[in-house]
């Protein structure tokens, strides 16, 4: 294991945010990090807590491992391919995708590349484990279709955005059907749109988006 | 002017409470209060309230709200007695509040110690008791402490067992005639489990029942070496008591540590089991295991409900439950026999259950290093919320969760006030799992209907002679469905999770129902309910 990650940021850095110390790093292992993915460990011994948290202080010993790429070329690319029309970066850009300004801390090279290259194949979820950007296509009693993404929902309602951001509310005795899109993220396919390098340029970008200092 | 401070204005004040064994016992005819957990001693947590009813019930409304004073986990079930509602607010703060009007009596708060343990379960508490004059309450710190129901003024407070080995205690107590009975928690801590009574009027200990045998005790040749010493079996709810056939029924949870069994080889009695006890003497006349040896911390604390229903052409007193570990039981309350069992939600461990009732396991179920994937989690299929019973349909009403868990084992070294656990799980969580309100044929656990829930649920359910199931969800919604047709007939969003059981009283003559939601309490009632009295101005 070299701490460089799944779904999670990759350990193997200088500066962990949310665990600049030993104290805080046990924190974290044992209650994990509220509204985020990040569970807690209580139920595992106290000695192997201490065993995870003094691993994880190795890695950020050793230098963070250069993502190959070049992310100013990577940065012209965010901009080209129109990334923007769905993620917000500083403040600039849509709400259809995640907020990117600070998706370095959040994930790591592996899952970025993942996300471009098969998106769908792991949707982003919240910390209770539902999809955050649930394609759904809704029938009404009525016959009318509405699509969007899953703001929020219960046993008795559901709300939808709409891809000009219109908020729908629907209680569940007015719909006919729920289509969801598990696997059916609306993150387009960059796989085959850039060449290799061209990937590895925009990760390298994503990486470098630490948040304002 | 002159003060007469004696005179009662009818009405216009609360009247405290005085509240006999004997109204306890027959609590269904006293259906305008709610005086014990479960509404009356046989767990059924049903109102024989019907004002409303199916067709009046879309117009319930909000009559007031409590909010608490410090947030916390809120799963109080509320006693309702002479116009006064008692509720405990996290961690152990009891409040008697004015019933019709919301408004604050007093507030009672335990001294808990700053680094008080409740290791494996928020820091919460399930409600108070009522006898005669007094409010019973079970602290985190495992403290029994009695209040004067009018006042809350403190009249005896007696240890129960010591916190800093993690026992401690949310359950609300159980009172019977002159007695008050509790259980504990601390399995996760490997505490030695036991239900004890406590006399009401003075706090003297009357008896304990080791729910975990001591060497040469029957039941002891079912744990290996010394593991019976910190083999857990709490008994942290409320149980059921049939004042006819003088029989406690109590619910055990599970041994310790929870999901590495290695070291406690054998079926581990008394955890996962039902307990008849005596109440007079805290002597076992039956017990009944449904998860021999568990290690998927299955406690089977639920609450028993106690039936007199036909079975093969023949009356029989039963007392049915829902498990966590996903199968419905059907036992003979007198006997403990078993007369039926079936499984209500879906469950991966087991190929049934045989004659005895006792489960068929099936083989690769058991926690491991890399992680078991296996139904149901380990919140189980229902869990400490109560399940309901109607008389008018002779059916369950159960709140159940459908979610797995990969379940993981490891070393555990128990270490006296720390968690000795085994293991641990990662439960399927999300759009992965969800939940239902499931009616089930009570003789028999057949599935009548189901009402489908976004998550698995933490709130339990009440039935009520209007036909009606009320019940709660995560997503924040209250709701009233058809207990016959499982139909959704009214639903309020009360803006955050609901952890807590539906109770149902009169104010002023008018049925109402009250839940507690994430930060408050709610009562709701029918339009017309007086929500604001006419005050005859004292100011004269
Ligand atoms: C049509 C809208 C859309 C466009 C265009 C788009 N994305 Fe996405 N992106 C999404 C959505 C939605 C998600 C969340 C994944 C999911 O659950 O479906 C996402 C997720 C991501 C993630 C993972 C974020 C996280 O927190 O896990 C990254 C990185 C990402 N996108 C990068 C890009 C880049 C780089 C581009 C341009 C080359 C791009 N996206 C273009 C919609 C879009």
């Amino acid at each position: 294991m070299q701490g460089l990650g799944g779904v999670g940021p990759s350990l193997a850095r200088p500066v962990l945010t949310q665990a600049p110390d030993l104290a805080s790093l046990l924190a974290v292992i044992d209650d994990g990090i509220r509204g985020t993915g990040m569970p807690s460990t209580w139920m595992l011994p106290k000695k192997d807590r201490r065993a995870i948290a003094g691993f994880v202080r190795t890695l950020g010993v050793a230098a963070e491992a250069p993502v190959a790429g070049d992310p100013a070329r990577g940065r012209e690319l965010f901009a080209k391919a129109a990334c923007a029309l769905c993620h917000t970066v500083d403040g600039q850009g849509g709400v259809k995708g995640p907020d990117l300004s600070e998706v370095g801390n959040r994930r790591g090279a592996a899952r970025m590349r993942r996300m471009l290259t098969e998106p769908g194949a792991e949707m982003s979820a919240n910390a209770d484990g539902y999809a955050e950007f649930l394609p759904v296509r809704l029938t009404t009693i009525d016959g009318r279709v509405v699509e969007g993404l899953r703001v929020n929902e219960d046993g008795f309602t559901i709300q939808l955005r709409d891809l000009e951001n219109r908020i729908h509310s629907f209680r569940k005795s007015e719909v006919n059907e729920v289509a969801k899109g598990f696997v059916q993220s609306i993150m387009p396919v960059f796989g085959s749109m850039f060449s290799a390098t061209e990937l590895d340029d925009v990760i390298a970008y994503l990486t470098t988006l630490r948040g304002k200092k | 002017m002159k003060w007469s401070i004696v005179l009662l204005l009818p009405g216009a004040i609360a009247v405290a409470a005085e509240v006999p064994f004997e109204r306890i016992r027959d609590a269904a005819n006293d259906p305008g209060s709610w005086l014990t957990y479960s509404g009356t001693y046989s767990g059924q947590r049903y109102s024989p309230l019907a004002q409303i009813n199916a067709a009046n019930v879309s117009g319930l409304r909000p009559v007031w709200m409590y909010q608490l004073q410090k947030a916390g986990v809120f799963e109080s079930s509320p006693i309702v007695a002479d116009g006064v509602m008692y509720i405990v607010e996290p961690p152990t703060t009891v409040t008697a509040l004015d019933l019709r009007s919301g408004r604050r009596l007093w507030s009672w708060t335990a001294k808990l110690p700053k680094d008080v343990k409740a290791i494996g379960f928020p820091q919460t508490n399930r409600g108070v008791a009522i006898l005669d004059d007094k409010v019973f309450v079970a602290t985190l710190d495992a403290h029994l402490v009695a209040l004067d129901a009018k006042t809350g003024v403190k009249r005896w407070d007696v240890t129960v067992a010591d916190n800093t080995t993690g026992h401690a205690m949310t359950l609300a107590p159980l009172a019977i005639d002159g007695r008050i009975i509790v259980g504990i928690s601390g399995a996760e801590a490997g505490v030695r489990g036991f239900v004890d009574a406590y006399a009401a009027d003075t706090g003297k200990q009357l008896w304990r029942f080791w729910t975990v045998p001591g060497p040469g005790e029957p039941g002891s040749e079912t744990w290996q070496g010394e593991s019976w010493v910190t083999g857990g079996g709490s008994t942290w709810l409320t149980g059921s008591y049939d004042p006819e056939l003088k029989l406690l029924y109590w619910g055990i949870g599970n041994p310790a540590p929870d999901w590495n069994g290695d070291l406690r080889q054998g079926d581990n009695l008394y955890t996962c089991s039902l307990v008849a006890l005596d109440p007079e003497t805290g002597k076992r006349r039956w017990h009944f295991q449904f998860t021999p040896h568990d290690t998927h911390d299955w406690d089977a604390n639920q609450i028993p409900i106690l039936v007199d229903a036909a079975i093969s052409g023949r009356m029989r007193k039963l007392v049915v439950s829902p498990n966590r570990n996903a199968f419905y039981y059907v036992l003979d309350r007198v006997t403990g026999e078993f007369l039926a069992g079936k499984a209500f939600a879906k469950q991966t461990w087991a190929k049934g259950l045989d004659v005895q009732g006792r489960p068929m396991v099936l083989p690769d179920t058991e926690p491991s290093e890399k992680g078991t994937l296996v139904w149901p989690s380990l919140q189980g299929a229902v869990n400490w919320y109560s399940p309901s019973y109607s008389p008018l349909t002779g059916w369950v009403y159960a709140a159940v969760r459908e979610m797995g868990a990969y379940y993981y084992k490891t070393d555990a070294d128990y270490v006296p006030g720390t968690p000795f656990l085994g293991g641990g799980e990662q439960a399927l969580k999300g759009d992965q799992a969800w939940g239902a309100v499931r009616a089930l044929e009570a003789t028999t656990g057949e599935i009548k209907w189901e009402f489908p829930l976004h998550s698995p649920p933490w709130a339990g359910t009440m039935t009520t002679a209007g036909g009606l199931v009320f019940g709660g969800c995560n997503e924040g919604n209250f709701f009233a469905l058809n207990q016959r047709s499982g139909k959704l007939l009214w639903e309020f969003q009360t803006g955050g999770p609901i952890r807590a059981n539906p109770i149902s009283f009169l104010i002023d003559g008018r049925q109402c129902v009250a839940i507690a939601g994430t930060h408050a309490l709610f009562v709701f009632g029918l339009e017309g309910v007086p929500l604001q009295r006419e005050f005859t101005s004292l100011r004269q």
